[in-house]
């Protein structure tokens, strides 16, 4: 938790700050400055840990996906351009832009939370310094720990399926069933030993892990780049509307 | 809980808790790739058959737990669980998707509340699997910019809504093949 000198809450609220801010943002001017800030940010330390390739297939589907839904819902306005089958009109372009400048801001600020902390941090730290319920910490820990575990479980039951002649993978609902009863099957029996464990072992007396330290110098410039942002995004529009 | 007490238990086990971290997983893996799904379908199928076909997937988490660990808040627990799964391990919808699950995970927990948290069938279910279709058309209006007229936002409420139910009963169904 230490390494980078800040606390992965901090950066939780960073993240989750950004987010507020994409759903309070009306106009284009407001989310302009700190969608770039942070997609920049985001998409320049995310490819390190994610990879670029991931990132740009990423970028490219919420691209496409911005574009189809202001195609369909914002397609009013003069148009700008007609192409026969269909006309682009103003509204389309409008909505496209505030589209994908949230998703940079919202995805960017996402990828800098989960580039400079790892899962595991983040989830000790929300139960340390945030205080969420060490129910859900144990849940979503234990999640992580079973990644691999259901991984494995899936790529069997992927083998069993083919053997069938059944697709590998599908979200078709009559198939989907027979997906994840098995894959739950296994999950509920493993599930099942590993609460008795933890029981065993204490998990309800288990203390509350509570976090003293105070904020780093690295908390305080999170928070600085946090409030800077807001701060401009706000007398961005102020500025716009007043003059 | 006393043996034959009608009052259900509220206090999560370390089983239910393992119980929620397997649907979580579950879930978060759906969520995640549910995007794909949608952006495609949605190309040709237009809204109201992209939201009938894909949202429902978004809404599983809500009644694979609560129809597996059958205790109050179970439905909320696992919606928003599967959310923050699906932010930590694909950026895709950033930490939004943890805004939605919880939003759709709480709008399903009514589903169970108006049952007083007695019955876990597939009447519930249904409903808390048509009702995490409210939050989420009106999430999509204020961030993705998805406003249509009243009667087109009704439609869509109720392609989604249609669509939670169907897979609810899919995900309650897959749940008691389970408990045999």
């Amino acid at each position: 938790m230490a390494r980078a000198g800040f606390k992965p809450s901090s950066l939780f609220i960073y993240s989750l700050t950004m987010a507020s801010l994409a759903f309070i943002g009306r106009s284009v001017e407001f989310l302009l400055i700190p969608a770039v800030v942070n997609g920049v940010l985001g998409f320049g330390l995310g490819s390190r840990k994610i990879g670029l390739k991931l990132l740009v297939a990423l970028m490219i589907i919420n691209v496409w996906g911005a574009l189809i839904n202001a195609v369909y819902f914002s397609n009013v306005g003069t148009t700008l351009l007609d192409l026969g089958f269909i006309k682009i009109n103003s509204g389309v372009v409008k909505a496209f832009l505030m589209v994908s400048l949230r998703f940079f801001l919202v995805v960017g600020s996402t990828l800098i939370m989960l580039s400079l902390s790892n899962a595991r941090d983040l989830i000790k730290s929300l139960e340390s310094d945030l205080r969420i319920p060490s129910s859900v910490a144990f849940s979503l820990a234990y999640a992580f720990r079973l990644f691999p575990l259901m991984a494995r479980d899936f790529k069997e039951i992927s083998i069993a399926r083919e053997e069938r002649g059944l697709k590998t993978f599908t979200l078709n609902p009559k198939h989907l069933k027979t997906l994840l009863t098995p894959l739950l099957s296994v999950g509920y029996e493993r599930a099942l030993w590993a609460g008795i464990s933890s029981e065993v072992r204490g998990l309800s007396s288990r203390r509350k892990v509570r976090s003293n330290r105070n904020l780093s110098v690295g908390d305080l410039l999170i928070f600085a780049a946090l409030s800077a942002q807001v701060l401009t995004a706000f007398l961005t529009e102020l500025t716009l509307r007043l003059f | 809980m006393s043996v034959g007490s009608r009052k259900r238990s509220v206090r999560y086990t370390g089983i239910d808790l393992a119980l929620l971290a397997v649907t979580a997983v579950v879930s978060g893996v759906i969520f995640t790739a549910n995007w794909t799904f949608y952006y495609v379908i949605e190309a040709f199928a237009g809204p109201i058959g992209a939201r009938l076909l894909t949202y429902g997937l978004w809404f599983i988490g809500a009644p694979l737990a609560a129809s597996l660990v059958r205790k109050p808040g179970s439905a909320l627990l696992g919606e928003f669980l599967g959310a923050l799964v699906e932010t930590l391990i694909a950026p895709q919808g950033g930490i939004t998707n943890a805004i939605y699950g919880f939003a759709q995970g709480l709008a399903s927990e009514v589903g169970y509340a108006v049952f007083l948290y007695r019955s876990w069938s597939l009447l519930p279910t249904a409903l808390a699997g048509f009702l995490a279709g409210i939050p989420a058309v009106a999430l999509d209006a204020i961030l993705f910019e998805v406003v249509g007229t009243p009667f087109e936002m009704t439609l869509w409420v109720v392609a989604a809504g249609l669509s939670g139910l169907i897979y609810a009963v899919i995900a309650n169904l897959a749940v008691k093949n389970l408990r045999r």
